[in-house]
C-alpha cells in the first residue's frame, strides 16, 4: 500500500471510534478530522458511522481518475453509466446533493474558495449550483448508501410450511396424491382481454364433458381450494400468471390461453426486455420455463413471444378472443343484443389504464349527438368518464365487434380490434414516445392503421374526418391488411386446437 | 513479476470452479486463464470443488491443480451432503493456507459459496459470471449471484452491457471482462467454402431447430443449391433433429468435434441459432479463422463480438424465416463475407490471451488498492 492515500475521508462529525470505513473495498485511504489534515488527492466529506456502500469510494475514485474529474456524485441514477454533466444539466430535484455523495479533488477544491469554504465547514449539502461551469463534473449511478442486507433464509426451515402460509398446506397434501383427470382455470381475471376465456372453458365443456373444470375466481386465488386444484389437476390454464411458488407436477400439462401474453407485450415488449431483470420480469423468466404449451395469435405474435422470453416449448395458433370477436361480428343485430342505438356509429376507446387515459368528456361534447362512445380499460382501472359514456368490463369481443372505430393509447385490445381491420385512432403521445426511444418490436407510426394524434384537438379533428368518410383515418386503409396478418386472422377453432396439443403432449 | 517487470503486488492465484474435469464453458475458460497467469510468473493454483467423469489431465504443468472432493456430491440434502461440504470448505481453508493470501477468482457462483465460508481475511476476490444477464435471471441464478459476489473486491461479467445490467440489479462492483480466446489460427478459411456450419450442443436454448426450420424455408424457396449445411453436435435434441433433416436436402447432422478450427477451416458461414448465449467461445473462434457469422441477437456478448453487425448478420431470436433471410443475405454475397470475414478476424484480435491478461493484471493492480 502506497504511503500517501489514495483518498481522505474528512470526518463531520467525528466520533472517537469510527466504523464507517473498515469495511471498504479501497483499503488505500486514511480518515481525519479536519481539512488540514487530508493528505489524499482526493477528498470526502462524511460523518463517523456513515452507512456507506462497500464498493462506493472505490467506484468514485475509479470514475474519477479515468475521467480526470474534478468532482464525482455517486447515486445519480439517470444515465446507468458514468457520465460528464454540467452544473446546469441536474435537474431542479437534485440540485441539492448530500456531501458524503461526493469525492472531490482536493487541489480542485481548494482553488474554489466559495465551494470550499462551505465544504469544508461540514455543510451536509453540497450545492450544484455553486459549481463553476468550467468544473469537470462526473456523476456515476451506483448507490453510496449501503442497502440493508436481507436475513439470511434459513435452509433447514421447511419451505412453504404450513404453519405460517395455508395454502400451501393444502397444496402439499395434494401433491402426493395421484392427478385429476381435471382443468383448473388459474386466471388473473382482472384484466380485459381475459374476458374471452370463459369462452375457452365452455368450448372445452361441450369438447369433453367428462373432464371436469375448476374456474379459480379472484375470491378464491390463495386460499386452501386454489392451492388443492393446483396440486391436482392435471391440466392447468392461465392467461399468463401462475404462482410462482408452486412447482409443477411430474405429469401436470401447463398452457398458457394466449390470451394476453404475446398481444399485450407486443406493443409493451421491446427486444432490450429482456435484459432488464426487473422485479416485474424474473417472475416471468421462471414461468416461462414451465410453460408446455402457448397459444399465439399470429406468427409476430409468436416471434415476439419466443424473442422476449426465450420461450421454447410448442406454440399452437389461435385466438380465443379472436374467435369470440369474429363470431361475434358476424351477428348482424349486434347493436341491438347490446341495448345500443344500431343507427349511430359506436366507438370503443379503448385504453391500457385509467391513468393514461384522456378526458373524454370533450369528445362527448362534439360527438355526442352523433356517436356512441364506451370506454374500456386493459387492468379494468376505472375511467373517468362523463355520465353519458358507459365504462364495459365484459362481453369485450361482442362490444369490440360491434365498434366501428376505436381510440386507443395502444392498449393491447388494440392487436384484438386490428383483427376487423377497421380505423384505429392512437392518442397520448407521452406514452408512446417512451416505449419507442427504448424500441419496439410494433412501430406504432408506421404500422398501426390509423393516424398518431398528439392531443384531445388533434383527436376530434381525427373523428371528425372520419365521421366525413374522409381524411386522415380513410388514409390507412393499406395499412389494415398488413396489421391485421401482425394481429392474427381468426380461423375459429383455437379451442379445438389448443385442446387437441394438450392432449397429445399429455 | 508482471509482464513489464514491474513487481506485483500479489503473485498467489487461486482460481476455482465447479469442477476442473469438463472441458466445456467456464471450465475451458479458467484453464486457459490458469495457464496464462502461469506464464506470468503467477503462482497459480486451480481449484475444482468436485470430480466429474474422468479426471482431465492437466497437460499445463506451470500450475497446480487441486479437487476439493473426492466424490461428487450426493443429489438429496442431507447428513452425507453436509458432512461432505464441511470437508470440502477444510481443504479450500488448507489450500488458502498454504501460502501467501492473494487473490480467489471463483468462476462460478457454487464454488464461490464454498469460499464464502472460509476465513478470507487479506485475500482479495473476484467473481465471474461467464453467461449473460439474462441466462442468470432465466437459470435463476440472479439471486445467488448478488449474494454471492456483492462483497466481492469485483464482479466481472462478459460485456459492458451485462456490467451495466448486474450493477442496476444492485452490484456495485461489476464491471466487464472477456473471455480470452486461447489460440489464433494463422490461416483463415476458405473463402469459397460453401459450408453453412453449426457448432454447439443440440439443446433448446441453442435452438437448433429453429436452424433446420430455416434451411426448409431456404430450400423451400429454391434458394442457396450450391450451399449445404453441417450440424455439429450432440445433446437432448439430437433424435428430433435428426427426424427434422430426415427430407431435407444437403444438410447432415455430425458428432461434436476436439478441434474446432480444422472444422472452420472449411466453413463460409457460422450459424448460431441461440435464445440465450454470454460471449459465445464459437464466435470467436469462427471470427478469427476469418469465418463471418449469422446469430441471433440473443445477448450483450453476441452483438460486442459481431460488433453489432458489422462482422456478421444479426437476427431475430428464435425467428427462422430471419435466419434465413440472414443466411441468403450473408451466402448470397461474396463480397458481403469477405468484408465481414476480414473485419472479423480484426475485431477478434481484442480477444486474444495476450490482451485479456493485460486487462486482467490491472484489474489485480485496481483490487490491491
Amino acid at each position: 500500500m502506497s504511503s500517501i492515500p489514495d483518498v481522505s475521508i474528512v470526518l463531520t462529525k467525528p466520533a472517537e471510534v469510527d466504523g464507517s470505513f473498515v469495511d471498504q473495498t479501497l483499503r488505500n485511504l486514511e480518515v481525519v478530522d479536519s481539512f488540514d489534515q487530508a493528505k489524499g488527492a482526493w477528498v470526502m466529506f462524511a460523518p463517523a458511522f456513515f452507512p456507506y456502500e462497500r464498493h462506493i469510494v472505490k467506484n468514485l475514485l475509479l470514475a474519477a481518475e479515468s475521467a480526470n474529474a474534478d468532482v464525482v456524485i455517486g447515486g445519480i441514477k439517470g444515465p446507468w453509466v458514468a457520465t460528464r454533466v454540467a452544473a446546469d444539466e441536474f435537474s431542479d430535484s437534485t440540485t441539492e446533493i448530500p456531501a458524503t455523495h461526493v469525492l472531490i479533488r482536493k487541489s480542485w477544491l481548494v482553488s474554489q474558495d466559495a465551494v470550499c469554504a462551505d465544504v469544508v465547514r461540514g455543510a451536509e449539502v453540497f450545492r450544484v449550483e455553486s459549481l463553476p461551469q468550467e468544473a469537470r463534473v462526473m456523476t456515476i449511478p451506483q448507490d453510496v448508501v449501503a442497502k440493508p442486507r436481507k436475513k439470511a433464509a434459513n435452509p433447514k426451515a421447511a419451505k412453504g410450511s404450513p404453519f405460517q402460509n395455508l395454502p400451501a398446506m393444502g397444496y402439499f397434501i395434494a401433491k402426493y396424491l395421484p392427478l385429476k383427470n381435471e382443468v383448473l382455470f388459474d386466471v388473473e381475471g382482472d384484466r380485459a382481454v381475459d374476458s374471452a376465456l370463459p369462452d375457452l372453458a365452455c368450448d372445452w365443456k361441450l369438447l369433453n364433458p367428462g373432464i371436469k373444470q375448476k374456474w379459480i375466481t379472484p375470491k378464491l386465488r390463495n386460499t386452501w381450494t386454489h392451492a388443492w386444484h393446483l396440486g391436482r389437476a392435471k391440466y392447468l390454464v392461465t392467461n399468463e400468471v401462475f404462482l410462482n411458488r408452486i412447482p409443477k407436477r411430474e405429469g401436470q400439462m401447463m398452457a398458457v390461453a394466449g390470451v394476453g401474453i404475446p398481444v399485450l407485450r407486443t406493443g409493451r415488449d421491446n427486444p432490450d426486455w429482456v435484459l432488464q431483470p426487473t422485479s416485474e420480469r424474473r417472475p416471468a423468466w421462471s414461468q416461462v420455463g414451465r410453460w408446455d404449451l402457448v397459444l399465439a395469435a399470429s406468427p409476430f405474435a409468436e416471434q415476439v413471444l419466443r424473442s422476449s422470453t426465450a420461450y421454447v416449448s410448442e406454440v399452437v395458433s389461435g385466438t380465443i378472443f379472436g374467435d369470440a370477436m369474429m363470431k361475434a361480428s358476424a351477428t348482424t343485430s349486434l347493436k341491438s343484443e347490446l341495448s345500443i342505438d344500431s343507427s349511430r356509429p359506436l366507438v370503443v376507446c379503448a385504453f391500457f389504464t385509467s391513468q393514461s387515459a384522456p378526458d373524454l368528456t370533450k369528445l362527448e361534447q362534439v360527438f355526442g349527438d352523433r356517436v356512441q362512445f364506451v370506454g374500456v380499460t386493459d387492468d379494468c382501472s376505472t375511467l373517468r368518464l362523463p355520465e353519458s359514456i358507459a365504462q364495459v368490463a365484459t362481453d369485450l369481443p361482442k362490444w369490440l365487434a360491434a365498434a366501428d372505430v376505436m381510440i386507443t393509447d395502444w392498449s393491447a385490445l388494440a392487436m384484438e380490434f386490428g383483427r376487423l381491420q377497421r380505423p384505429i385512432i392512437v392518442i397520448e403521445p407521452n406514452r408512446i414516445d417512451v416505449v419507442r426511444r427504448r424500441g419496439t418490436y410494433l412501430d406504432v407510426h408506421s404500422q398501426f392503421p390509423g393516424p398518431v394524434v398528439e392531443d384531445l384537438d388533434a383527436l376530434i379533428a381525427a373523428v371528425s374526418s372520419w365521421l366525413d368518410g374522409e381524411g386522415s383515418v380513410a388514409n390507412y386503409a393499406e395499412r389494415r391488411e398488413s396489421f391485421t396478418e401482425l394481429c392474427g386472422v381468426s380461423t375459429g377453432n383455437a379451442a379445438q386446437r389448443l385442446w387437441d396439443a394438450m392432449v397429445k403432449q399429455s | 513479476m508482471g509482464r513489464d517487470g514491474e513487481t506485483v503486488v500479489s503473485t498467489r492465484v487461486v482460481l476455482l470452479a465447479n469442477n476442473v474435469d469438463e472441458l466445456g464453458g467456464a471450465q475451458k475458460v479458467v484453464q486457459v486463464l490458469a495457464a496464462g497467469f502461469a506464464s506470468r510468473g503467477y503462482d497459480v493454483t486451480l481449484v475444482g470443488v468436485e470430480p466429474v467423469g474422468e479426471r482431465t489431465a492437466h497437460v499445463s504443468a506451470s500450475y497446480q491443480v487441486e479437487r476439493l472432493l473426492e466424490v461428487s456430491y450426493p443429489k438429496d440434502s442431507g447428513p452425507e451432503l453436509d458432512a461432505l461440504r464441511v470437508g470440502a470448505v477444510k481443504k479450500l481453508q488448507t489450500i488458502l493456507e498454504a501460502g501467501d493470501p492473494g487473490v480467489i477468482i471463483s468462476a462460478q457462483v457454487w464454488a464461490m459459496e464454498h469460499a464464502l465460508d472460509c476465513d478470507l481475511t487479506d485475500w482479495k476476490t473476484i467473481g465471474q459470471f461467464h453467461s449473460s444477464i439474462e441466462a442468470a435471471v432465466f437459470n435463476k441464478d440472479l439471486a445467488r449471484i448478488l449474494q454471492a459476489y456483492r462483497d466481492a473486491d469485483a464482479f466481472l461479467a462478459l460485456t459492458d452491457i451485462d456490467a451495466l445490467r448486474f450493477t442496476q440489479s444492485g452490484l456495485n462492483n461489476a464491471r466487464a471482462m472477456p473471455n480470452p480466446l486461447a489460440q489464433w489460427p494463422e490461416t483463415v478459411a476458405n473463402p469459397d467454402s460453401k459450408v453453412i456450419t453449426y457448432l454447439g450442443r443440440l439443446s433448446a436454448e441453442k435452438a437448433p431447430m429453429t436452424l433446420v426450420q430455416a434451411w426448409r424455408i431456404v430450400c423451400g424457396q429454391g434458394q442457396l443449391d450450391d450451399w449445404s449445411l453441417n450440424i455439429i453436435g450432440s445433446g437432448p435434441h439430437d433424435v428430433q433433429i435428426e427426424a427434422a433433416i430426415a427430407d431435407l436436402p444437403r444438410v447432415r447432422l455430425l458428432a461434436p468435434v476436439s478441434d474446432p478450427y480444422a472444422t472452420l477451416q472449411n466453413t463460409g458461414i457460422l450459424a448460431v441459432p441461440s435464445l440465450v448465449e454470454g460471449l459465445p467461445l464459437a464466435v470467436m473462434e469462427a471470427l478469427a479463422s476469418g469465418v463471418p457469422v449469422v446469430a441471433s441477437d440473443c445477448s450483450a456478448g453476441v452483438r460486442e463480438l459481431l460488433d453489432n453487425g458489422a462482422c456478421g448478420i444479426l437476427v431475430n431470436r428464435g425467428d427462422a424465416a430471419d435466419l434465413a433471410r440472414g443466411l441468403c443475405e450473408l451466402a448470397q454475397n461474396d463480397q458481403l463475407r469477405a468484408q465481414m470475414a476480414a473485419h472479423g478476424r480484426t475485431h477478434i484480435e481484442a480477444y486474444r490471451l495476450d490482451r485479456v491478461l493485460d486487462q486482467w493484471e490491472k484489474l489485480f493492480a485496481d483490487v490491491q488498492r
